[in-house]
């Protein structure tokens, strides 16, 4: 018989043994699901209202717990961001918004994989007096929040007029960044560096020609980490761009201004504000994770 | 094509925050290796002949001495301007490149135009048989492969030196003999002086044109395989070439009319072939030597008068087809024992705690627990003095 053939997986429920105690035990799983459950539910809520509100018009979203049900839903919010200009105090088109924060990010997030895997390499894989010691201070320096120097910086760049590059240029030498590139190179066999310089390449083309093209699962990481922080700034660009400067507004600022300051106003619009500001995170993410799997998976390397 | 000259090259273990002296891990090393010749440097793990061959490569710098290629001071130059190749341990390939480009990146760094780096390349790869190979990645090759790869890449570039560094132990055992002896034929046809690294003893005698054993970073002997088994400076290095090891037991030197060495109850007559040998023979008159006495020179002659063998009682039994090795407990201070100054520090091995060998050839049933009166050939003995030096 082929039922015989599959082991079963579950213990047979025996009907010989006393109902009560199984009940019990049944009763007891149910209870500790559902807690479960609860909490799960705490955490997505937000999230749900979230998504599901920027597809409602303003009154309905905050209609109590029919916030929470897909119901009524329109694509009016999305169509009116995206066509319109934003209200409030100053005016631009979405687009614009999104362009200033991909040329930040992009800047942040090139120049950062430039630098600082150029940091590491000096620190991981030459020899130079003091190098001990500037790799202490580097790692020092990632307990410094941003917050500490945003102040004295804000002092260094406010007046230059050149807005995007001032967003862009304290976060590209990032310490944290350094320490990921710093800690995959010194795991690298040094044997291949060496083979290199046998071959006659000297520490800069080792770097390019054989060192960066092993690296490229770190190179991933460190880009999507460093995505995820800058497309998110909000304090530095606040102190830097000017209200009425739309053109070098990044998305989390120009959503502060040009919602407007009363938070009843424009809550549909907010929150499909939102959900266009979060699409890039989730896109780059999935994108990068798949990737970011294959590489892990085929760099074996040894020989 | 070069001749290579180590003068008094020293490398200084760096000993980073210690308290400690630094200690040499090379010691003042002197070696000439000859153009064309292939030189195998050989001995325990630590013994500093890695070391050796990376300053020789420019991947480490000496702390003191010279080192000459051709009459040219090459110390303080850097690795890429030595014009040497060197075969790695773990091949060291770069893992993102094909073969092809493994092979070519010496010439990609030298500048050569691609279609005659292409022409060579394949040249190369026809030669080590891996031309079918060369659109592929180092992972998607056997280890045996990935040696050829390596090889190739040391070979494309015509190198005047070239520097391997135990190019086999990553290798299983059938194909480190075939490969051994590729690398050999290699090098005879393309001529070019070799320096070998490997702690392989016996690889050492098959591959060297001369073998250079050291130990501690010290240069214990340099000569051809032949000069090292029949005369070898030390305990050490007779204990270190020849497989299985020699047997080393405590002794004392007389002299009446004849020269005589007694161990136990043995007192064998030295025929004069051993005399001539062992030119400090006469000042060691009445103290205590090392007797070193190979396992094949060992016979079992129950005929044998009582002065000349001893009786002993079989150990242990391995048996190789060929022969029989069986070893026993030394009837005398064996090696290893401490009976003598520095004599467990000068020979590498100190597991065998005064046990010896005998090779019985061709063999014969022994089983362990079997009583044997074994017989040392007198021509084949090897005199040391307490310190392990060769009389």
């Amino acid at each position: 018989m082929s039922t015989s053939v599959a082991p079963p997986l579950r213990r047979p429920r025996s009907r010989v043994r006393p109902p009560s105690r199984s009940r019990v035990r049944l009763r007891r799983a149910a209870l500790g699901r559902a807690a479960l459950v609860l909490v799960a539910l705490g955490y997505a809520a937000p999230l749900v209202y979230f998504v599901l509100g920027s597809f409602k018009r303003d009154e309905d979203v905050i209609d109590g717990l029919r916030g929470f049900l897909p119901v009524d839903l329109t694509f009016d919010n999305y169509i009116q961001l995206v066509t319109t200009t934003l209200n409030s105090e100053s005016s631009g088109y979405l687009w614009r918004f999104f362009l200033t924060s991909f040329t930040v990010t992009g800047i942040v997030v090139g120049g950062g994989l430039v630098v600082n895997s150029m940091v590491a390499y000096a620190l991981a894989r030459l020899e130079w007096k003091g190098r001990d010691a500037v790799l202490m201070g580097v790692l020092a320096l990632a307990i410094i929040p941003f917050e500490a120097i945003a102040i004295p910086l804000y002092y260094m760049l406010h007046d230059n007029p050149h807005k995007i590059i001032i967003q862009a240029l304290p976060f590209i030498a990032n310490s944290f960044s350094i320490y990921l590139f710093y800690s995959f190179f010194v795991g690298l066999p040094k044997a291949i560096d060496e083979a290199a310089r046998i071959d006659g390449a000297g520490p800069w083309r080792i770097f390019v020609l054989i060192i960066v093209p092993m690296s490229k699962p770190v190179y991933a990481t460190v880009a999507i980490l460093t995505f995820l922080t800058t497309w998110g700034q909000y304090l530095w660009p606040l102190l830097v761009v000017p209200p009425d400067q739309n053109g070098a507004q990044p998305l989390p600022t120009a959503l502060g201004y040009f919602t407007g300051v009363n938070p009843t106003q424009l809550l549909g619009q907010r929150l499909a504000f939102g959900v266009l500001m979060v699409a890039p995170i989730v896109v780059v993410y999935l994108f990068f994770q798949r990737w970011f799997i294959a590489s892990v998976a085929t760099s074996g390397l040894k020989g | 094509m070069a001749q290579i000259v180590l003068d008094q090259v020293t490398k200084m273990f760096p000993v980073a925050g210690q308290v400690r002296e630094p200690r040499p891990i090379v010691d003042a090393l002197d070696l000439t290796v000859e153009d064309g010749e292939f030189l195998v440097l050989v001995g325990p793990s630590g013994c500093g002949k890695t070391t050796s061959l990376r300053m020789v490569a420019g991947l480490e710098s000496a702390s003191s001495g010279r080192i000459l290629f051709d009459d040219r001071d090459v110390t303080d130059l850097p690795a890429r301007d030595r014009n040497v190749a060197f075969v790695f341990q773990d091949f060291a390939l770069y893992p993102h490149l094909t073969v092809g480009a493994n092979i070519g990146f010496p010439l990609r760094m030298a500048g050569v135009a691609p279609g005659i780096a292409e022409a060579r390349v394949n040249r190369v790869a026809a030669m080590l048989r891996i031309d079918d190979q060369l659109g592929k990645r180092p992972r998607q090759l056997s280890s045996g492969q990935r040696q050829r790869v390596a090889m190739g890449r040391a070979v494309v570039r015509d190198p005047d030196v070239f520097l391997m560094d135990e190019p086999l132990s990553n290798l299983d055992a059938m194909l480190r003999v075939e490969v051994r002896a590729e690398i050999s034929s290699l090098q005879r046809r393309l001529g070019r002086t070799t320096i070998y690294v490997t702690h392989d003893g016996e690889e050492a005698m098959t591959m060297g044109h001369r073998v250079a054993v050291m130990r501690g970073g010290v240069l214990q002997q340099c000569g051809t395989p032949d000069e090292l088994y029949t005369s070898p400076s030390n305990c050490f290095v007779a204990g270190f070439v020849g497989t299985p090891q020699m047997n080393f037991v405590a002794g004392q030197l007389w002299c009446d009319e004849r020269w005589q060495v007694v161990f136990g109850q043995v007192r064998m007559t030295l025929p004069d072939t051993v005399v001539a040998r062992h030119p400090r023979l006469a000042r060691q008159e009445g103290s205590v030597v090392v007797v070193g006495f190979r396992p094949e020179d060992v016979l079992v002659d129950p005929q044998a008068s009582e002065i000349e063998a001893f009786d002993v009682q079989v150990s242990e039994v391995q048996r190789l087809g060929k022969e029989v090795r069986v070893l026993f407990p030394a009837p005398v201070h064996g090696f290893g024992v401490g009976e003598i100054d520095d004599l467990d520090t000068l020979t590498h091995k100190v597991g065998r705690s005064g046990e010896l060998m005998a090779t019985i050839s061709p063999p014969r049933p022994v089983a362990v627990g079997d009583q044997l009166r074994l017989r040392v050939q007198p021509e084949a003995v090897h005199l040391f003095d307490a310190l392990g030096r060769a009389l």
